[in-house]
């Protein structure tokens, strides 16, 4: 699964650290998320949409091998 | 994976304490200096041994015996302190911390009987007992290795 997270925190200048507290996680999940190497559970993945004020689709997007 | 039944975070010092004094007490009079500080004492067995010793064959059940329990304290000293640290939370617990304690849990479990199969195919006699005695904490400190492993390779 790909994601838009590191663009979309450029857009709103946030760093990992911030937006992580705003969603509560770790600074490392953030990081996490943005290299890809971990798929979000549904309410992460829509409390971080929230913040950036997106639908879902448009921040998490399936891969061919999802 | 929110809820998960985890020690509170100061509870990992107690469990690291607890390992390191059964360590050092196990590496440094047993293995080094053979000396036992134990005296004998009587414990309730609910399968105990026979007279002959630690080895003859047949067991008696429920009865209070006569044992030292140099290998007991030990033992349990170590199991204690090694679940605590595994078992207590991070500073800062979310989902992604319990996915790598996931997948630390499969991997020393994995790598656990991987060990132990090939221990079984190419040790042979006496000294297989301590290979089994050995393998009893293996799981449980490669689970306190990859975790920590895991946790630092991910705060960089």
């Amino acid at each position: 699964m790909k994601n838009t997270i590191k663009v979309e925190r450029a857009i709103k200048n946030l760093t990992q650290e911030e937006l992580a507290k705003m969603v509560h996680v770790t600074r490392q999940t953030i990081n996490a998320l943005e290299k890809n190497k971990y798929v979000p559970s549904t309410v992460l993945a829509m409390k971080i949409a929230r913040v950036f004020g997106k639908p879902v689709e448009e921040i998490f997007f399936l891969e061919e091998d999802d | 994976m929110k809820a998960q039944f985890l020690f509170p975070y100061q509870f990992k010092l107690i469990g690291w304490i607890l390992m390191g004094v059964s360590l050092f007490y196990w590496i440094s009079f047993d293995l080094i200096l053979d000396y036992n500080v134990f005296p004998d004492v009587k414990v309730f067995a609910i399968i105990g041994e026979v007279d002959g010793g630690f080895l003859s064959s047949g067991y008696k059940l429920f009865t209070w015996q006569s044992v030292n329990p140099q290998y007991t304290i030990i033992g349990s000293l170590l199991i204690i302190g090694g679940l605590l640290v595994a078992f207590s939370a991070q500073r800062e617990e979310d989902e992604y911390i319990a996915f790598l304690r996931l997948r630390a849990f499969q991997w020393s479990v994995l790598i656990n009987y991987l060990i132990l199969l090939f221990l079984f195919l190419f040790v042979y006699g006496y000294v297989f007992l301590d290979v089994m005695i050995y393998n009893m904490f293996l799981v449980i400190i490669l689970y306190i290795l990859r975790f920590h492993y895991l946790n630092y390779k991910n705060r960089n």
